[in-house]
């Protein structure tokens, strides 16, 4: 599916989220659950030291990573091509999927699987594919449920089909393909299993996103915990790689960093169950992994972030942890967004890669509460980039759109009494007063740990 | 689009010319330099032994003396056979000839060609060894070769991995830069590097745990203290 998903204006599909109160209930779980294992396994990680630090680290090597850009994927594509692998750059979406395409046919391949990857969502390679005739699989098990429904869109970074429940999903894969047995998950996932290995075994091109690549070897590394992305580059002949541009380390030792601070925050492990380091080149005699190689690296959009103040945005790693803790996110869902991109990143990127146009109103879905900035492992000032998109489109169109005039009602209440924000040492945050401006519900996330006055301060401080 | 005029692109959207050199940050006393780098071996070992339970995976800690037992019994719990193993002269070495002349055991043979596939994919047990295990995260790392191939890890039912205590460092760290003195910094690294931290698992079902999604629905590390 393209950037934009379907469902009409922003407001209509807010207001059609807000009363599906089975989706917000499932959202507002799935935000507890990660978000919890996310603080198991890093704030409270007494053994993982300081996670400041870490998240320092995490920042240093993107932002250095991204000012080099040009030189490392200078230096990727070589490696990948020394060791006998295909790199292809695309200027657009349009560039990749011909690109795609074409090898497709060239195999003459007609039996595609897929591992999770949210790049070949942006350009829409599935649908370019079946066009052609391709029958193509996701193999992910959320996007496997998303698929069978009539390829609904993700709502969830990480989670993509968090929205819906168990019996939900017993019934479309009755409906769908056959399913006689219960809703229970571990029913449910036996079933999958059975179907898809069947799948793997007998295609012909395995498609994957690219978690990191590495520029020093040539390598693309996924991550995953279903293994899912392991069968997709053993079994078929040829691996496609399809990568943002962004999506690079220069060395192992920045993988290192970034691997440990992407598992804890998208899945709340140390290390995701499988990390699986791909370089073109099977050893010799070596019966599984590809023949063929190819790595598709993907502009469409990213550059124009380049040299201006939404560069930061290009350090991020898809973790989803803004997301998880976004107050707007908990009550409006993932598709009230209409981009494959939800919560804060969503937001900040969409207008970005998407058309401006479609997506104005997402910099205005947000609280401002910081929350997001707080949590992404990486530092991208995710609230900063949310106000300087709104400034932008103010600019543009010279008028804010219903959903600031109402957020800043609510925000006028509350700056106008600033004792509110002194009292009780200062912890009354941010989140709450801006939130309850623009709905009722009275249901909030645990509230971030910065204050308002601490944030104030702070940005005091820094002389920003 | 051609690859110099993608890169002039991106230089030019940084705002300077294009830079043929770059110098990396410097981790001097950065975290993961740091962590766990002085623990002992006996601390390691409890480290990796917790993780692993974490991960839902069984984690036997044993002995050369006693490894064959551990391993037969262990292959005996999850349905006996087919199994598959790589094809690894550390088996003789720890004493495991006997278990490879089992019926039922097969050795990995690429030379089988679609057929090793197959094998595997009906097996109920894979083993393999480490070749590098990591303590922070109760990870079995393995390096892609000839007789150890790829699926092996992935497509039985079960999967069992025997770890030389030897094997066990910090965490990812040292992995990486094993890497780079033994591959980069010679012939290069093999095609596939696997870092596998238990069983296969997915919690995309409202968020519920489950396991066996794609990959081994049980797996055990066997870490032979005396090796």
């Amino acid at each position: 599916m393209p950037m934009k998903i379907e469902g009409g204006p922003f407001k209509a599909r807010v207001e059609e989220a807000l009363h599906n109160d089975f989706m917000r209930g499932a959202v507002r779980r799935a935000q507890d659950g990660l978000r919890g294992r996310k603080l198991a396994a890093t704030n409270e990680d007494r053994d993982f030291e300081d996670w400041e630090a870490w998240r320092q680290a995490g920042e240093a090597v993107r932002r250095h990573t991204i000012e080099n850009l040009d030189y490392y994927l200078e230096q990727l594509s070589e490696n990948v091509e020394a060791r006998g692998g295909h790199v292809f750059f695309a200027a657009t979406a349009e560039e990749a999927t011909a690109y795609i395409r074409q090898v497709v046919k060239a195999k003459d391949a007609k039996r595609i699987i897929k591992s999770k990857s949210m790049v070949t969502e942006e350009i829409s390679l599935n649908a370019a594919l079946e066009a052609d005739g391709c029958e193509v699989v996701e193999t992910d098990l959320g996007e496997y449920i998303l698929q069978l429904d009539d390829h609904e869109p993700p709502s969830h970074l990480v989670a993509p089909a968090v929205h819906k429940n168990q019996a939900q999903i017993r019934e479309l894969y009755a409906k769908k393909i056959g399913y006689t047995a219960t809703e229970k998950p571990e029913e449910i996932t036996a079933h999958t299993r059975k179907v898809l290995r069947e799948t793997f075994l007998h295609a012909d091109i395995g498609i994957t996103g690219c978690n990191f690549a590495v520029a020093e070897t040539g390598t693309v590394t996924l991550l995953t915990n279903e293994g899912n992305a392991d069968l997709a580059t053993s079994l078929p002949k040829t691996q496609i790689s399809v990568m943002g541009m962004e999506r690079l380390v220069p060395t192992w030792e920045d993988l290192d960093i970034l691997v440990s601070l992407l598992s804890r925050s998208a899945v709340g492990q140390r290390l995701a169950t499988y990390v699986t380091a791909l370089t073109p080149g099977r050893e010799e005699g070596s019966v599984d992994g590809p023949e063929d190689f190819h790595l598709v690296i993907v502009d469409a959009g990213r550059s124009k972030a380049l040299g201006t103040e939404f560069q930061d945005v290009l350090h991020c790693i898809r973790c989803g942890a803004c997301i998880n803790v976004c107050p707007v996110y908990r009550h409006i869902g993932g598709h009230a967004y209409g981009s494959i991109y939800q919560g804060p990143i969503g937001a900040v990127l969409s207008p970005i890669l998407g058309d401006s146009d479609a997506f104005k109103t997402l910099p205005f879905a947000s609280s401002l509460c910081g929350a997001c900035t707080e949590a992404c492992p990486v530092g991208i000032p995710l609230h900063e980039q949310l106000v300087a998109h709104r400034r932008a489109i103010v600019e543009d169109h010279g008028e804010a759109p219903w959903f600031e005039k109402l957020a800043m009602r609510g925000f006028g209440a509350a700056a106008a009494k600033p004792e509110r924000f002194a009292r009780a040492g200062g912890t009354v945050r941010l989140a709450k007063p801006l939130a309850r401006a623009w709905t009722a519900e009275r249901e909030f996330p645990a509230p971030a740990r910065t204050t308002f006055r601490k944030w104030f301060e702070e940005r005091k401080g820094a002389g920003r | 689009m051609e690859r110099e005029r993608f890169l002039a692109r991106v230089a030019a959207g940084l705002g300077r010319e294009r830079r043929r050199e770059a110098e990396r940050p410097d981790w001097r006393g950065q975290p993961h330099q740091r962590l766990y780098a002085d623990e002992s071996a006996e601390a390691l070992g409890d480290l990796f032994e917790e993780q692993c339970r974490f991960m839902k995976t069984e984690v036997k800690r044993t002995s050369r003396a006693e490894l064959a037992e551990v391993l037969e019994s262990t292959a005996a719990e999850y349905g006996g056979g087919p199994v598959v193993v790589s094809d690894d002269e550390r088996y003789e070495a720890y004493g495991l000839g006997g278990f490879l002349q089992r019926e039922g055991v097969s050795v990995w043979d690429d030379a089988k060609g679609r057929g090793m596939i197959e094998l595997a994919e009906r097996a109920k047990v894979g083993v393999s060894f480490a070749d590098l295990a990591l303590a922070e995260s109760g990870t079995v790392v393995v390096f892609s070769r000839p007789g150890n191939g790829r699926t092996l890890h992935m497509l039985p039912e079960n999967y069992i991995a025997i770890i030389p205590k030897g094997r066990l460092v910090p965490r990812f760290s040292q992995a990486s830069r094993y890497i780079q003195e033994n591959f980069i910094r010679k012939n290069g690294v093999p095609s596939c590097v696997k870092f596998i931290s238990g069983p296969s698992n997915s919690a995309d079902i409202e968020l519920k745990s489950v396991v066996g999604v794609h990959g081994p629905v049980r797996a055990a590390f066997l870490l032979v203290e005396d090796a």
